[in-house]
């Protein structure tokens, strides 16, 4: 009796599992058919609806709405793709791409956050490469320049997103307190970062109870940025990774990877913070302080903060609250980016469970051309979510404000098509056109790394890069803050680096890198 | 032999209403704790999202190696394993102490209100635990620097780059957030002696203090027991809320309050490898189910009444 209970259980699990696996499996089919409803139309036409998953940095809406206004505009102008959004709060976003692609979900469209090569080396992109030519034709001229990037082993996996990548390097001084203290910012211009100094030390003997520089986001500064740039910096090319979990570089035209942490670039950054942290420049405890420069700034605590955006002085300046309102700040730039694959960070790629491929592309191209589908994206629905003020620019409608909009997503701005088509809010629209010849000028004139378009497959070294980048979090905010003595630590930083396994990582990077160059001559 | 058997069958029978009581509870488990456990499949993988979690090449123990790769296996292994036995030990002693005071105060408005005073901590997020740590720790403007210290005339102490002061600051923050609510089972337990034993001694003689010992505590032991069966058997996991943000995340801290899950957290949210993840927790349920194992052994060879099978 007990043996048959126990049968029992285990058959209604084994049926329950299998009832499971066959939901993942069979996908509701999302083509359907157009049915000529203005009459006029005689043959319904076969259309397809694209999913396509982004992240909001800001609330989660509800996207029907969108969906339906998009859909309309899509219908109107003969397209055959429709659009279906799903909205994502970017905490979660890579963990829920991850599970829908190992379940079988179809996943049409969505934004590799974690980098092309990983996820192509885990298998969860969609080879494009003979399928975009026809599909994209207008993605992929934009982008031409770039596709390297997004290209492994030869074949294509994403299309990047196309936008003002070169992010500049900007000091950014309350505009009130540097008027205050007779001080003008703007003779740094292009200026290094240690050039800043005599302008700290104003601050700091006029008023001690205001911290120089503050940290734009809490918990680090991002000095190293100023070190590896193009214009004073020493050219370093990260070959794909951030200043923050860089397990090899390049310098300047040296095809020879080195660790980034034992370069001069980095003790100069660490040695700068340093000193600036015992003269009583930079907030003590940065590593952990949850206070960054939008409050410290707006609250006259802190006096400037350091921060990379692709836009032009005049339009930060306009929209930035740093320092508590607009055109309160002022943005002097010092150093130009180099142009780097990691610079080209932000892609949009074709799940490997997506059903139909050609559609999603058709759908991603119209994400660079068609004014109204993206800005829909951005936005929400005309009259509800914005109303359009001129050609390009719009505002929120009476009565809405940022706190109580149905719809926006504003922030995925950076992460979607091309940024060039992109209306402004709230903003000069002759300001908004300056901005976009700027961004454009810089990717125009950037100046580009030899491994430019070398992207590094971890897959052979997981297990060293996962230590590694462990003992990097031990180290790199305490160091880059100024708060550990670069003399000794630096040093100490790397026999550990080198404990976890860097040396295997930099020589697997070497290999890869050399295959690269070899077959770029060929 | 088929008396017996009849017996069971008849047992059976009568048990049959209350096992269908249980089946909410066995089918929750079956969905929710066994059928994920073919997950463990990833372990030994090499996970390709194309060829799917039973098409992708086997791994072998490769998965497990970033866990032993360097010293910092040691440093996270024994960060975890202290730290466990010392919330255990304390944590234990301390919640049957509230849990008798409590008893002792009676059945009155004041036992309610700082009951609920004791457990309120537990309900309350890790993230804002981090941040009422922070009001006491921060070295600017802390309540321990600018006012403690500052009236014993001691400079300014910066908490979050003294590694060794952790393992005092988190066992007060652990104590502080967990005594209280793990006491309600001792509590309940304590309510539920038979009052008759204690007029008994009473009459014999015997204070509060005897009653306590000789009553209250052998009373107490099988729980105090199963509970800390229980606890042994999650020795390998850690709180992570309590590692990860209680000390900031500061790298200075890691010596002392570095475990294996926020370890794995630090060095896999880069690639989101789900195959290295799955291997740390198949390893953690390993050593927890030996540990459950191996503990319950060494009860029932002291003490066979008292152990869980």
């Amino acid at each position: 009796m007990k043996k048959r209970i126990l049968a029992c259980i285990f058959a209604a699990a084994t049926l329950a599992s299998l009832a499971s696996c066959g939901n993942g499996g069979g996908s509701s089919s999302s083509t359907s058919t157009a049915s000529g409803e203005s009459g006029g139309e005689s043959a319904a036409a076969e259309v397809t609806t694209v999913d396509y998953h982004y992240v909001n940095f800001g609330t989660i809406a509800e996207t029907e709405p969108v969906d339906d206004v998009i859909n309309e505009h899509l219908e109107s102008i003969g397209s055959d793709v429709r659009i279906s959004l799903h909205m994502y709060d970017a905490a979660s976003y890579n963990t829920q791409m991850d599970l829908m692609i190992s379940s079988g979900d179809p996943v049409d469209l969505y934004i590799p956050l974690t980098g092309v090569s990983t996820n192509a080396a885990q298998g969860k992109l969609y080879d494009i490469t003979d399928i975009a030519e026809a599909n994209c034709p207008n993605a992929l001229e934009m982008t031409s320049d770039w596709l390297d990037t997004c290209t492994v082993d030869g074949r294509l996996y994403a299309i990047p997103v196309y936008k003002g990548a070169m992010l500049q390097n900007y000091l950014i001084v309350n505009k009130d307190m540097a008027d205050e203290y007779g001080i003008d910012p703007s003779e740094y211009e292009g200026q290094p970062l240690s050039a800043i100094e005599p302008m700290l030390q104003q601050i700091h003997e006029a008023n001690p109870d205001i911290f120089p520089v503050v940290p734009l986001n809490a918990n680090a500064y991002n000095f190293l940025d100023f070190f590896i740039g193009a214009t004073n910096g020493y050219k370093i090319d990260m070959l794909g990774d951030r200043t923050s979990t860089c397990t090899g570089c390049i310098v300047g035209d040296d095809m020879t990877v080195v660790n980034l942490y034992s370069t001069d670039a980095f003790r100069e950054c660490c040695e700068l913070a340093y000193d600036w942290m015992q003269k009583g420049y930079l907030m003590p405890d940065t590593s952990t302080s949850p206070d960054s420069a939008s409050t410290l700034m707006a609250a006259s605590r802190g006096f400037c903060t350091t921060g990379g955006y692709g836009n032009s002085p005049e339009m930060m300046e306009t929209n930035s609250s740093l320092s508590g309102n607009a055109n309160s700040s002022y943005y002097v730039c010092l150093e130009q980016p180099y142009m780097t694959t990691s610079t080209i960070g932000v892609t949009t790629c074709v799940g490997i469970t997506s059903e139909h491929p050609e559609a999603a592309l058709r759908m991603l191209d119209l994400f660079y051309t068609d004014e109204f589908v993206i800005n829909s994206i951005l936005y929400g629905v005309e009259g509800r979510d914005y109303v359009k003020v001129t050609d390009q620019t719009i505002a929120f409608p009476e009565g809405v404000d940022s706190t109580n909009v149905s719809y926006d997503s504003n922030t995925t701005c950076g992460i979607i098509g091309s940024q060039f088509i992109q209306w402004g809010r709230n903003v000069d629209e002759e300001l908004l056109l300056a901005d976009r010849e700027f961004m454009q000028t810089n990717i125009d004139n950037a100046v580009k790394s030899p491994a430019f378009g070398f992207s590094f497959d971890a897959t052979s070294v997981r297990t060293q890069v996962s230590s590694v980048n462990n003992v990097i979090t031990q180290y790199f905010n305490a160091l880059t803050n100024g708060e550990l003595d670069p003399s000794t630590m630096i040093d100490e930083f790397n026999t550990a680096l080198e404990a976890a396994g860097l040396n295997d990582i930099i020589a697997e990077k070497q290999a890869q890198l050399d295959a690269w160059a070899a077959a770029q001559q060929s | 032999m088929a008396k017996a058997k009849t017996a069971g069958r008849l047992q059976l029978k009568k048990d049959l209403p209350l096992l269908f009581l249980c089946l909410p509870g066995v089918i929750y488990l079956i969905i929710n704790n066994y059928m994920p456990m073919f997950g463990l499949f990833i372990a030994f993988k090499d996970i390709n999202y194309a060829k799917g979690i039973f098409g992708s090449d086997w791994a072998g123990l490769k998965n497990f190696e970033f866990l032993f790769a360097t010293n910092d296996a040691f440093i996270m292994i024994r960060n975890t394993i202290l730290y466990n036995i010392a919330f255990i030990v304390i944590g234990t002693v301390l919640s049957v102490f509230v849990a008798i005071l409590f008893s002792e105060m009676g059945a009155n408005i004041f036992a309610k209100i700082y009951q609920a005073g004791m457990v309120f901590p537990n309900l309350v997020s890790m993230v804002i635990v981090a941040y009422i740590a922070y009001a006491f720790l921060n070295s600017s403007s802390g309540f321990i620097n600018m006012t403690i210290l500052k009236a014993f005339g001691i400079d300014p102490v910066s908490w979050y780059s003294k590694p060794n002061a952790w393992p005092v600051i988190l066992m007060v923050v652990y104590i502080w957030k967990n005594v209280g609510y793990s006491s309600i089972i001792y509590i309940s337990n304590i309510a539920g002696i038979d009052k008759g034993i204690y007029e008994a001694a009473k009459i014999d003689g015997a204070g509060k203090f005897r009653q306590i010992v000789n009553i209250t505590l052998p009373m107490l032991k099988p729980t105090i027991v199963i509970m800390t069966l229980m606890a042994v058997g999650r020795i390998f996991n850690s709180d992570f809320g309590l590692f990860y943000q209680v000390p900031m995340n500061s790298g200075t801290l890691y010596s002392t309050t570095q475990t294996i899950d926020t370890y794995v957290y630090r060095a896999l949210m880069e690639r989101n490898d789900i195959g290295m993840s799955a291997a740390a927790g198949f390893l953690q349920s390993i050593v927890g189910f030996v540990l459950v194992v191996g503990a319950n052994l060494l009860v029932r060879h002291v003490d066979p009444d008292n152990a869980l099978f």
